[in-house]
């Protein structure tokens, strides 16, 4: 059993808006599973709490402090002292640079600030499971950028070796699903999804998500 | 192993004791790696003929945390689903299975046939006939507001007043509710099978509507490409 299910799914929020934080606490404590342990207005304050603290899920809520103010640095400060502690950024700024700074500086997730509270609630636990989750809206972007870097071309793999349910899953997986998002679109159990994404990963000669999406969004652009 | 009525169960097993009712509950340790699916039928209280019914869902929402399965069967129908729109899915779907299965790596499975049975007015014409069945339904939910653990809901009993309740009212009402009623149970009985058939040694877990479970158990247990077990121990 997920030790998680045992008890509340402990969350931390730093957000500099005293607002959005009220705001934000409110909304994800309305899930009988989730409790807002701590919040903060900033970093510093913040590395300290969650030293204490011990939550299971950080988030940080960015984009009230202007173009200026990068959740990058909140980001990598806090995951200097607590490498283990997954954090969710949630940000109205959905930037290819914005998000590639944060995913680098150590964040398990990216929202923009749109998204429902349902999907917030259900993002919070696949981040608190250790999944990278992003926005299906950022990852397409987040792809293409890649391809286009120096290096970035692997094809040396195709897609077309795949069954017809590898091919499936791997189109989900390029869309930014996660592995039970997956799994519920297809009607199949999550460890099957992750038998599959096996199977890709060795017939496409990769060893990471990001690698098999890289080549299905090379191979749709051929 | 263990005998529930009629059916074998032997897997290895693992007694968890720290859930609060449910001293005995038995949870496998290890996947399901074979071809064989393991299934269990888990009867939840339905709505009682549209009448939305109170009961406390927390035991059922313990009890599937408990249990974990790849993949749960819920009495959805298919548009249902896909619109969003679970207003005439049972409570316990609506309100336990689905809010949980969004939070972890279970996947639901809608496998609902046509609509429940109504138990309307439209056909019981007659006067008698229609205070039978509001005597059976006042019945029910009183027998609702007593039994409503997982545990007593699916306990052998209970199984056969729920039947047999469901069997008389079936008849008063005539022999299109029978049609309807025997259609669904056929429809969810293929949508469970073709569930199996697409994603073979999970460990599947069908909630049903009481009134079904018997029936589907008889059903499920007589078809080789699975192992049917008792919920606990899935």
């Amino acid at each position: 059993m997920n030790k998680l299910l045992k008890r509340k799914l402990q969350l931390f929020i730093i957000c500099s808006q005293l607002l959005a934080r009220e705001g934000l606490i409110l909304l994800t404590q309305q899930d009988e599973d989730i409790k807002v342990v701590g919040n903060a207005a900033d970093d510093e304050a913040g590395v300290a709490d969650i030293d204490t603290l011990q939550p299971d899920v950080v988030i940080v809520a960015d984009g009230w402090g202007g173009e200026d103010c990068s959740c990058a640095d909140t980001v990598k400060k806090i995951k200097a002292y607590h490498p283990h502690i997954p954090i969710l950024v949630v940000s109205p700024h959905v930037e290819n640079s914005r998000v590639q700074m944060a995913l680098a500086a150590g964040a398990n997730g990216y929202l923009p600030m749109g998204i429902d509270i349902d999907e917030l609630v259900r993002v919070l636990y696949t981040v608190s499971r250790g999944e990278l989750t992003l926005h299906p809206s950022l990852l397409p972007a987040i792809l293409q950028q890649l391809e286009a870097e120096p290096g970035g071309k692997s094809a040396v793999s195709n897609p077309d070796d795949l069954t017809q349910r590898e091919s499936d899953i791997l189109s989900a997986l390029s869309r930014g699903l996660t592995d039970r998002e997956i799994a519920q679109q297809l009607f199949i159990s999550v460890r099957t999804v992750q038998s599959h994404l096996s199977h890709i990963y060795e017939k496409l000669h990769v060893h990471s998500r990001t690698e098999a999406a890289l080549i299905a969004v090379q191979h749709k652009h051929e | 192993m263990r005998i529930f009525t009629g059916i074998k169960f032997s897997s290895p097993t693992l007694f968890v004791n720290d859930l609060a009712g449910y001293p005995e509950i038995v949870i496998t340790t290890q996947p399901n790696d074979q071809s064989t699916s393991r299934v269990a039928v888990l009867g939840v209280l339905a709505d009682l003929h549209g009448e939305a019914v109170q009961y406390d869902l927390k035991p059922l929402r313990k009890l599937i945390l408990a249990i974990q399965p790849d993949l749960i069967c819920a009495e959805i129908q298919w548009v249902d689903w896909l619109s969003g729109n679970l207003a005439a899915a049972p409570r316990a779907i609506r309100e336990t299975i689905v809010p949980l299965c969004r939070r972890t790596d279970m996947v639901i499975i809608p496998v609902g046939g046509v609509a429940s049975m109504e138990f309307g007015a439209t056909e019981a014409d007659r006067f008698i006939k229609t205070r039978l069945i509001r005597v059976l339904n006042g019945l029910q939910r009183i027998s609702w507001a007593v039994v409503n653990q997982p545990a007593a809901i699916n306990s052998d009993a209970y199984s056969f007043c729920c039947n047999l309740t469901c069997a008389v009212e079936l008849n008063l009402i005539g022999k299109t509710a029978k049609k309807v009623w025997q259609e669904a149970n056929d429809t969810i009985l293929k949508n469970i099978l073709e569930t199996i058939s697409r994603d073979p040694g999970r460990r599947v877990l069908v909630t049903i509507d009481c009134r079904r479970r018997q029936w589907l158990v008889k059903q499920l247990a007589q078809t080789p490409m699975l192992d049917m077990v008792h919920y606990n121990e899935l």
